[in-house]
């Protein structure tokens, strides 16, 4: 398991990618997986940095795990943040017509669209999040 | 990795064209261009996404919030030559229904 750790700030963004850039090359996932993977690691990121109510020193810590049985890429997000489960948010009717289409709960829907398993708990006085992506070769 | 910006008329439309990311970082400064091009022009407003490498959810709301501004002067935000990851971005949130994409 591969981690990081770093303050809760949007611009940190960059790291948090560049770190999961270094290790994708190393495993053999697809540009498609590679890019869901991208999109899932900003969508929670982002999601954390805005709503955990953490201060701009407060740590995000990101773990990478590539599951070689399972073929799939873990990631697991940890916050000392107020408990907050983003998985709560509603999703956005996306069928709807534009003048009933909300801002809201893109990320998030996005983040469940593209992800196979994604798990929120909050245990010993951190925010856990897990994210799972199975490769396709 | 940071978004660019080129603009060019066809005929009297607006065609702003993207290369890079549009994500967390750079989508409040692209928002605040399109908003700034709403009011400098008339008409719909063209997108050439062939450069765009990555949108996100950030991205997708200054498309959502630049159609509305669009829409209210009876125009339309036009996608053009956007490759097969971000359609599918599109398709997946349902943006590809109110956008038009071409």
């Amino acid at each position: 398991m591969k981690t990081v750790k770093v303050p809760a700030e949007l611009e940190e963004l960059e790291n948090v990618r560049e770190f999961a850039d270094r290790i994708l090359t190393d495993t053999i996932a697809s540009d498609e997986d590679q890019m869901a993977i991208e999109l899932a690691i900003e969508e929670v990121f982002v999601n954390i940095v805005k709503y955990a109510g953490l201060p701009k020193t407060g740590q995000i810590m990101v773990s990478y795990e590539h599951d070689s049985n399972e073929e799939a890429i873990v990631i697991q997000f940890e916050d000392e943040g107020r408990p907050f489960n983003p998985l709560k948010s509603r999703d956005p009717d996306v069928m709807a017509d534009l003048s009933d289409r909300v801002p809201g709960g893109l990320g998030i829907y996005m983040l469940k669209s593209l992800m196979d398993k994604v798990e929120y708990e909050y245990v010993e006085g951190m925010n856990r999040l897990v994210i799972w992506k199975k490769l396709s070769n | 990795m940071a978004l660019e910006t080129t603009e060019t008329y066809q005929e009297d439309t607006l065609v702003i064209e993207l290369n890079g990311r549009l994500d967390a970082m750079t989508s409040e400064g692209f928002q605040k261009l399109l908003l700034e091009k709403i009011n400098e022009t008339k008409g719909d407003l063209i997108l050439d996404c062939s450069g765009l490498e990555f949108v996100s959810s950030a991205g997708l709301r200054t498309f959502l919030t630049t159609q509305k501004a669009l829409s209210a002067r009876g125009s339309q935000l036009r996608l053009v030559h956007a490759g097969d990851a971000i359609m599918k971005v599109l398709a997946m949130t349902g943006f590809d229904k109110f956008l038009k994409v071409e």
